[in-house]
């Protein structure tokens, strides 16, 4: 038996974070991004760049759903960086947690995260739905495929 | 000889205090920035960014009051970052949700320049 912590969506016009990384460069990716997820960002090459903002976007997208999703929480306990957005080889997206932001998510109660990301032209949508397992089951490896 | 020892070890043993009365504005200062350069150069930041262009910010505006969201918000304050050449922690940045709160981020932050 399970149950739903809490949903969230968010919706990100994707030349916003191109304007940021334009302005700051590294130190804006730093701000919310992981060093795996900056060194993917830098490794995608188009010749307009455009899948690079949209990779940025529905990452940012997914964390802020992932937020909002908590509900009630400090901002400060959750530390972007830490929650990290990778793709399965058939591009289904899932987050894998870092500490110390995967005990916080353990202390909660959210066992699961179940996400999807999409993108069209200029936006970048995330659905998230948190779940909590009645007898805890984390995956040990942080991962929430 | 040890009178000499002596008063070697009493110069460089002796703290040197600072009465607060030499400098009434002391209690005003932080690092080398004063609390009113502080709160200009934030304003100033703050005023510059696209999304408030034509809006009055203040000492106390929030960003909430200015319409930003937590990208500008992080976008802001990675600008603030570079003007005073500091490096402000996740969970800092993470608090800070208004002028107010970046001025006394920065207060706090002897480090700024």
């Amino acid at each position: 038996m399970s149950k739903i912590f809490g949903i969230g969506n968010d919706i990100v016009k994707i030349s916003r974070l191109q304007s940021s990384f334009e302005r700051h460069g590294e130190k804006f990716l730093k701000r919310a991004f992981s060093d795996k997820e900056i060194q993917t960002f830098q490794s995608l090459s188009t010749e307009d760049n455009s899948r690079k903002w949209e990779y940025l976007a529905g990452r940012w997208s997914a964390k802020e759903s992932i937020y909002k999703a908590i509900g009630d929480q400090e901002r400060s306990k959750l530390n972007f960086q830490n929650i990290e957005i990778f793709n399965e080889p058939n591009g289904k997206p899932y987050v894998h947690l870092l500490e110390p932001t995967k005990s916080y998510f353990k202390n909660l109660g959210i066992d699961k995260i179940h996400i999807a990301i999409s993108h069209d032209t200029d936006y970048a949508i995330a659905n998230v739905m948190l779940e909590s397992f009645n007898n805890s089951n984390n995956n040990s490896n942080g991962d929430n495929k | 000889m040890i009178r000499n020892t002596f008063r070697l070890i009493s110069n460089v043993s002796r703290p040197t205090f600072v009465s607060a009365k030499q400098s009434p504005f002391m209690s005003r200062n932080y690092g080398t920035l004063s609390e009113k350069e502080i709160t200009d150069r934030v304003i100033n930041i703050i005023s510059n960014y696209d999304k408030t262009q034509g809006k009055t910010v203040t000492p106390t505006t929030t960003f909430k009051e200015l319409g930003l969201d937590s990208l500008d918000a992080a976008d802001i304050l990675v600008a603030v970052e570079e003007e005073f050449g500091i490096e402000i922690p996740d969970e800092d940045a993470d608090r800070i949700a208004s002028t107010a709160e970046t001025i006394t981020y920065l207060r706090k932050t002897p480090t700024a320049k």
